[in-house]
C-alpha cells in the first residue's frame, strides 16, 4: 500500500519537474534561436504553445520578439494584443505590462507613432513605485518616440526626470544616451550631444546594439554636420556604413541623407547625387516592399475568405446531402412498412386459406372415416357369400359395392357434387346394407318434380351419415322391419332433405362408449362445412333432429337444409 | 370337442365364419348361432358354451352388453370386429383375443389354438379391463405371458424396458414381468398422460420420477436410473416438471 503511494508520488513529481524543465528549456532555446536570427524556426516552435492553454510568459515574449525582429508587425501586434487581453482578463499585471511594452515597440517600428505613444502612456499607469527601473525603460522609449514625433520639448522634459541610476540598473544606457544625443542635437545643444554620443558608443556593444550603433554613428555625423565639421561627419558616416547595414533599412535612409548633405556642403555635387539616387532607390525599395506586404495581406485575407466560402459551400452541400439522406431513409422506411403490411396481409390471407384448406382436409378425412366400418363389413359380407358359395349374390354385391366406392371417391374429390350423383350413392349404400341383413329394412328416395336434379349442386356426404345412423343404430335395438324415407324438395327457395325412419328414435339411450363421439363430431364438422358453403352460395343451412314420439310415432325425423347452387 | 357359440348379426359373415372354422379344426362343436343380445343371453342361460365368437355390433346392443347381462363369463371369448380402433385398444389392454373382418384364416387359427391352450384364469378381470377402458375408467393392463395372465395396475407400474422383441414391466413391489411383445405395442395401449416414452427402450410412469439429472438420466424414487434420449429431452422435462 505505502509502496504504491510512494511510486505514484514519485511518478507525479517527476512528471511535474519534467514539465517545468521542459518550459525552462524552451525559453532558453527560443532565446538562442532569436540570437542566431532563426526567427521562423522560433515562431514555428512557439506558436503551438501560445495557442494552447499550456503557455508561459516566455513563449509569448519570444514569439512576439521573433515577429518584431522579422519585421512582421501585423502578427507581432496581433499576438501582443492577444497576450494583453488574456492578461487583463485574469488581472495578471506583470504580463499586462510586458504585453503593453511589446505593443509600444511594435507600433513604433511599424510606423504608428501615435499608437505607440498611447500604448506607452497606458503602461506607465500600471507601474507601482517598486517598478521604477522598468518605468525608466518605458520613459527612455517614450522620450525617443516623442522626439521622433516632433515633440522635442516633451522628450526633453521626460528625459530630465529620468534617474541615471535606474538607467544603469536597467542596462539601457545605449538607448538612453542615443536618444539624449538626438534630443540635445534637436535643441542645438552640441556639446551635450557630443558627450552623449561618446557615452552611447561606450555602451552599445552587445548584440542588438548594432542597430543602435549605426543610428548613433549617424546621429554623431549629423551633429558634426550641424557643427560644420564635415571631415568628422564623413568619418562617422563611413563607420556607420561599414557596419553590416542590411539589418535595418531605416538606418540607410538617414545615412544616405547625411552623405548627400555632406557632399553637397563640400561642393561634390556628383557624389551627392549618387546618394540622392541611392536614397531614391531605397525609398522605392521600401515602398515596393510595403506594397508586397499589403498584397500578401490581401492575398491572405482573400485565401481566408475563399476558405470560409468553400466551408460554407461544403456545409450547404452537407446539408443538402443530409436532406437527401433523410428523404431516402424516409422512403426506405415507408417501403419497409409497405412491404411488411403486404406480407402481413399475405400471411393472414394464407392463414385464412390454410384454415379453409384444413376444413377441406377435415372434410376429406371425414369422408374416408365414414366408410371404413362399412367398408370392412361389406368386404366381410362378400367373404361370407363366397364361403357359402353364393357366387351370384357375391358378384351382385361386389358390383354395387364397387359402384358406391367409385361414386364416393369421385364425390369426395370435389367441393360440390350434383344432387343426383349424391342420391345415387345413397341408393347403392342402402341396397348394400339391405343385402347384408337380408332385406331387414325397406327404403324409398323421393325427389320432387320441381327440382331440376342435374343442375343442383350440393356438398357431398351431407346426407349419408344420417342414413348410416338409421341403419347402424336406429334399427339395431328394434325387432320390427325398418323403414327409411328420404325426401328431397324445395321450400321457399331452400333445399330440404328430410330423412324419416321408424327406428329407436333419439330419445333412446345409446351407449356412448361403443358408439363413440364420432357421430356427434361428424355432425359438428358437417354443420361447419354447411355453414361455410351456405355463406358462399348465399343460401342458408340448418339441421333439425326430432324424435317421432312427438307425432305419436316411432323413429326419428332428420331435416337438413342443404346449401346449394345451380350448375 | 369344444362347445362353441357364434354371436353375429350378419348371416353371410356368420356362415362364412362357420365354414372357415370347419376348415381349420374338427375340435369345435358349434352348438348355437345368435343374432341379437337377447337371444345370446337366453342361449347361454340354458346351454354352457366353452368358446364364444362375439361380434361387437349386434341387434339390440353390443357384444359387451351381452357380457354385462351374463355377469360371470365362464367361457373363452374371441371377438369379431371390423374397424373400431378404440375397441381394439380396449381388447388389447385386456389381452383379449380378436379377429378382424374380413377374417384371415391364419389369424383365426392362432386365436382358436390359443383359446384351447390357455386356462381361463382372470377371464372376468380381462373383460372388465376392456369394458372399463371403453368407458374411460380403466387403470390396469393385462399382460399375456407364457404362464398365464398378469394384472398390472398403472399406479404400481414404474417403467417398461424394451429388450429386443420382449418387454419387461417393472413394478414398485420389485416384481417384474417379461412379455414377448415389443415395447411399441404397449406405448399405444398405456395412457399417454401417465406413461412417457423417454427413450427408444424406455416407457416411464411420470408419477415415479424423482429427479432429472443433467447427464440426461431420470432417477426414479426407488433409485432406478433411466436414460433420456437427446430428441426427447426437452419434451420429457416439460412434461414431467412442467414449464421450462
Amino acid at each position: 500500500m505505502n509502496r504504491t503511494v510512494l511510486i505514484i508520488f514519485l511518478f507525479v513529481t517527476h512528471f511535474i519537474f519534467a514539465q517545468k524543465n521542459n518550459d525552462e528549456f524552451r525559453a532558453e532555446a527560443s532565446k538562442e534561436l532569436l540570437m542566431r536570427g532563426e526567427y521562423d524556426l522560433a515562431i514555428q516552435w512557439l506558436e503551438p504553445y501560445v495557442n494552447s492553454d499550456n503557455y508561459t510568459r516566455f513563449d509569448y515574449s519570444y514569439l512576439i520578439a521573433a515577429y518584431l525582429l522579422k519585421e512582421d508587425y501585423v502578427n507581432g501586434l496581433a499576438y501582443s494584443n492577444k497576450w494583453l487581453n488574456i492578461s487583463l482578463s485574469i488581472a495578471d499585471t506583470v504580463n499586462v505590462i510586458n504585453a503593453l511594452n511589446y505593443k509600444t515597440d511594435i507600433l513604433y517600428f511599424s510606423g504608428d507613432i501615435e499608437g505607440s505613444i498611447e500604448a506607452a502612456e497606458v503602461v506607465l499607469q500600471y507601474y507601482t513605485p517598486k517598478d521604477s527601473v522598468r518605468e525608466t525603460v518605458t520613459n527612455i522609449r517614450l522620450g525617443g518616440i516623442q522626439r521622433q514625433n516632433g515633440n522635442v520639448e516633451l522628450a526633453y522634459t521626460i528625459y530630465s526626470k529620468i534617474d541615471l541610476e535606474n538607467v544603469i540598473l536597467a542596462g539601457s544606457e545605449a538607448e538612453y544616451f542615443g536618444n539624449s544625443l538626438n534630443i540635445y542635437r534637436d535643441l542645438g545643444m552640441v556639446d551635450s550631444a557630443i558627450y552623449c554620443s561618446n557615452e552611447a558608443l561606450k555602451y552599445s556593444s552587445t548584440f542588438d546594439e548594432e542597430f543602435t550603433k549605426v543610428s548613433q554613428y549617424n546621429a554623431i555625423a549629423a551633429i558634426y554636420i550641424d557643427a560644420e565639421d564635415y571631415g568628422a561627419a564623413m568619418e562617422y558616416l563611413d563607420s556607420a556604413i561599414a557596419m553590416s547595414l542590411d539589418k535595418n533599412r531605416r538606418n540607410y535612409e538617414f545615412v544616405y541623407e547625411n552623405y548627400a548633405v555632406v557632399y553637397n556642403k563640400l561642393g561634390m555635387i556628383d557624389s551627392a547625387l549618387v546618394y540622392v539616387h541611392k536614397l531614391k532607390d531605397l525609398y522605392q525599395h521600401i515602398f515596393m516592399e510595403k506594397m508586397e506586404l499589403d498584397l500578401k495581406d490581401l492575398k491572405n485575407q482573400y485565401d481566408l475568405e475563399l476558405k470560409f466560402k468553400t466551408e460554407i459551400i461544403k456545409k450547404e452541400e452537407d446539408l443538402e446531402k443530409s436532406k437527401l439522406q433523410l428523404l431516402l431513409s424516409v422512403i426506405i422506411i415507408l417501403l419497409i412498412i409497405l412491404i411488411a403490411a403486404v406480407m402481413i396481409l399475405f400471411l393472414r390471407n394464407k392463414n385464412l386459406k390454410t384454415s379453409r384448406d384444413n376444413l377441406l382436409i377435415n372434410q376429406q378425412l371425414l369422408r374416408t372415416q365414414i366408410t371404413p366400418h362399412f367398408l370392412f363389413n361389406s368386404l366381410a359380407t362378400i367373404q361370407g357369400m363366397i364361403l357359402q358359395e353364393e357366387s351370384s349374390k357375391a358378384s351382385n354385391f361386389l358390383s354395387k359395392f364397387s359402384r358406391l366406392v367409385r361414386l364416393v371417391l369421385n364425390n369426395s374429390r370435389d367441393r360440390v357434387v350434383s344432387l343426383s350423383d349424391e342420391l345415387e350413392a345413397i341408393k347403392y349404400y342402402l341396397e348394400l346394407q339391405n343385402a347384408r341383413f337380408e332385406k331387414s329394412f325397406s327404403f324409398s328416395i323421393r325427389l320432387d318434380k320441381n327440382i331440376e336434379d342435374k343442375e343442383v349442386l350440393i356438398p357431398p356426404m351431407i346426407i349419408q351419415p344420417f342414413v348410416e345412423n338409421c341403419i347402424e343404430h336406429g334399427f339395431k335395438k328394434v325387432d320390427r322391419k325398418g323403414e327409411i324415407d328420404i325426401h328431397v324438395y324445395f321450400e321457399n327457395d331452400s333445399l330440404i332433405c328430410k330423412i324419416t325412419d321408424n327406428g329407436v328414435g333419439t330419445d333412446a339411450v345409446i351407449p356412448e362408449a361403443i358408439v363413440p363421439k364420432k357421430e356427434s363430431l361428424s355432425t359438428k364438422i358437417n354443420m361447419e362445412r354447411m355453414k361455410l358453403l351456405a355463406k358462399e352460395f348465399k343460401t342458408t343451412a340448418s339441421l333439425e333432429i326430432v324424435d317421432r314420439s312427438k307425432y305419436d310415432a316411432q323413429g326419428t325425423i332428420v331435416t337438413i337444409e342443404i346449401p346449394y347452387k345451380y350448375d | 370337442m369344444i362347445k362353441t357359440l357364434i354371436v353375429e348379426d350378419e348371416t353371410f359373415i356368420r356362415e362364412g365364419l362357420k365354414s372357415l372354422l370347419n376348415n381349420i379344426t374338427s375340435e369345435l362343436n358349434i352348438i348355437g348361432e345368435c343374432e341379437s343380445v337377447n337371444d345370446a343371453v337366453k342361449f347361454c342361460r340354458n346351454e354352457m358354451p366353452e368358446l364364444v365368437f362375439l361380434d361387437i355390433n349386434l341387434k339390440g346392443g353390443t357384444g359387451f352388453d351381452f357380457l354385462n347381462e351374463l355377469g360371470d363369463v365362464p367361457f373363452k371369448v374371441i371377438f369379431i370386429t371390423s374397424y373400431e380402433e378404440h375397441v381394439l385398444r380396449a381388447l388389447r389392454l385386456g389381452a383379449i383375443d380378436y379377429v378382424l373382418k374380413p377374417v384371415n384364416v391364419e389369424e383365426l387359427n392362432e386365436a382358436v389354438q390359443r383359446a384351447m391352450l390357455i386356462s381361463q384364469i382372470n377371464n372376468n378381470e380381462r373383460l372388465e379391463v376392456a369394458k372399463n377402458q371403453l368407458i374411460g375408467k380403466n387403470n390396469r393392463i393385462i399382460l399375456r405371458m407364457s404362464e398365464g395372465h398378469q394384472i398390472v395396475n398403472f399406479d404400481r407400474l414404474m417403467y417398461c424396458k424394451a429388450d429386443g422383441g420382449y418387454t419387461t414391466f417393472f413394478c414398485d413391489d420389485d416384481r417384474s414381468f417379461i412379455v414377448s411383445k415389443p415395447l411399441k405395442e404397449f406405448t399405444s395401449q398405456l395412457p399417454e398422460d401417465i406413461f412417457l416414452r423417454v427413450h427408444q427402450s424406455y416407457l416411464v410412469n411420470a408419477a415415479f420420477v424423482d429427479r432429472y439429472d443433467k447427464s440426461r438420466y431420470l432417477f426414479l424414487k426407488k433409485g432406478q436410473k433411466i436414460p433420456v434420449s437427446v430428441r426427447k429431452k426437452v419434451s420429457v422435462i416439460s412434461r414431467i416438471f412442467g414449464g421450462k
